[in-house]
């Protein structure tokens, strides 16, 4: 054991009003629309995609989220609550597990329906606050893994390819992919 | 056809389709809902597991730290220096979603840093202050309450601070670097029972083949021969 981290400072900054910008596209053009919407915009906070897993189109269309700023007159202080429709979104979510029909209806919502459902206007706070457990799987014949792979973005595509390949050939259940752009730090590494 | 009965006709078909369209979904979540039992059960006694609850493992002992600070540091010095002496095994674990054993150590003693979760914010800086079991949520709803929030974190609140900072998180803010790019300075008790305040060391251009490294200097200067700080 090297040491016990006891406590940190950490840089905070404003809680701010976003409205979500969500854009469908295929695989194929993720990282070229990724790159030229966030270079359209100067006010882009947060950014994530989730691609589509249905045995039709697997892995070849994406959806991807941006939150723009929304200029704020002053300090935003509001009443934090608990995620908006909890318990659907885990329904909808736990509902993809070995099926196919739940894949898809996610897809629907994430894609179509969530701007319905859940708007376009959204609080920093609030979308930070929301637990892992929501999703977590409590049965105990079956466990959920998590993987994090980390791709070039030239290689998104190529890397795509291959998991069209391997999952199906694998009979594994994908029931999630959410995609995030990374950024190099040059502040790491304690010695 | 009377126009009353053209209408009651008409809803019923308006019906029988929306019924058609909705009850597949409804008929899917419902199952759902009936498969989605809570089979989650704590550890027996002497045994803890991580979230993963595949490393359900035997432990001598899980301390939690005391909330008072001047306490918590006390008494890990004085468990530090047990664990040396008895060569016993010592893990920390925060919410353990570091999973794969990294907070359970065999027979050893599970460090629970939960309860040390102090927050304090310096509004004039924009500087938190977080002890290292404080978890996201808290975090949150604590910077929430002034009108701050986070600047990069997961993209889920279940996490602690301390754990986070081991991992390097990376959250879903955009353009911007894992966490360690928002940390003033962080206070690590080494093993050795003497405690360190840590500080990023920025280069002024990044060089690609040796990345930024954090400066260890010292808790409290120490004074020279002529009175200057070291």
């Amino acid at each position: 054991m090297f040491g016990i981290i006891l406590d940190a400072d950490l840089r905070v900054v404003p809680n701010e009003n976003y409205t979500l910008e969500r854009v469908v596209v295929p695989c194929d053009q993720y990282v070229a629309t990724l790159i030229r919407k966030t270079e359209q915009a100067s006010d882009i906070a947060l950014v994530y995609g989730r691609l589509r897993l249905t045995q039709e189109k697997f892995l070849t269309e994406g959806i991807i989220n941006l939150f723009h700023r929304v200029p704020s007159k002053g300090t935003l202080v509001t009443c934090l609550t608990d995620p908006k429709q909890a318990e659907l979104k885990r329904l909808v979510f736990r509902g993809t597990a070995g099926s196919d029909y739940g894949k898809q209806l996610r897809w629907e919502a994430e894609a179509h329906l969530d701007a319905v459902i859940s708007g376009s206007a959204f609080e920093r706070n609030a979308l930070l606050y929301e637990p892992v457990a929501l999703f977590q799987n409590r049965r105990r014949d079956s466990t959920d893994i998590l993987m994090e792979c980390f791709v070039t973005s030239g290689q998104f595509e190529p890397f795509l390819g291959e998991l069209r390949r391997i999952v199906p050939r694998n009979q594994a259940d994908l029931m999630n992919v959410t995609v995030r752009p990374r950024y190099r730090l040059d502040v790491t590494v304690c010695r | 056809m009377k126009p009353l009965r053209m209408v009651l006709c008409f809803l019923a078909l308006a019906f029988a389709v929306l019924a058609i369209l909705v009850a597949h979904p409804v008929f899917h979540l419902i199952r759902t809902a009936r498969r989605d039992v809570d089979e989650n059960a704590s550890s027996p006694s002497g045994t803890i597991n991580d979230a993963s609850r595949l490393n359900e493992t035997a432990v001598t002992e899980i301390w939690k730290v005391p909330e008072d600070q001047a306490s918590a540091e006390q008494q890990l010095a004085m468990l530090l220096e047990r664990a040396r002496t008895l060569h016993l095994k010592l893990s920390i674990a925060g919410a353990r979603h570091s999973m794969g054993g990294h907070t359970i150590c065999p027979n050893g003693i599970v460090i629970d840093m939960l309860p040390f979760h102090h927050l304090e914010l310096d509004k004039a800086k924009k500087i938190l202050h977080a002890q290292a079991g404080a978890r996201w949520s808290e975090v949150i709803g604590f910077l929430n309450a002034e009108g701050y929030s986070v600047e990069v974190m997961q993209s889920n609140d279940d996490f602690s601070i301390g754990g986070s900072l081991s991992v390097n998180c990376h959250g879903w803010q955009f353009n911007r670097p894992p966490i360690c790019s928002t940390v003033e300075s962080f206070r690590l008790m080494l093993a050795k029972r003497k405690n360190c305040k840590m500080q990023p060391h920025r280069k002024r251009r990044p060089v690609l083949t040796r990345p930024g490294r954090l400066r260890l200097v010292r808790d409290h200067p120490r004074r020279g021969p002529e009175g200057r700080a070291e």
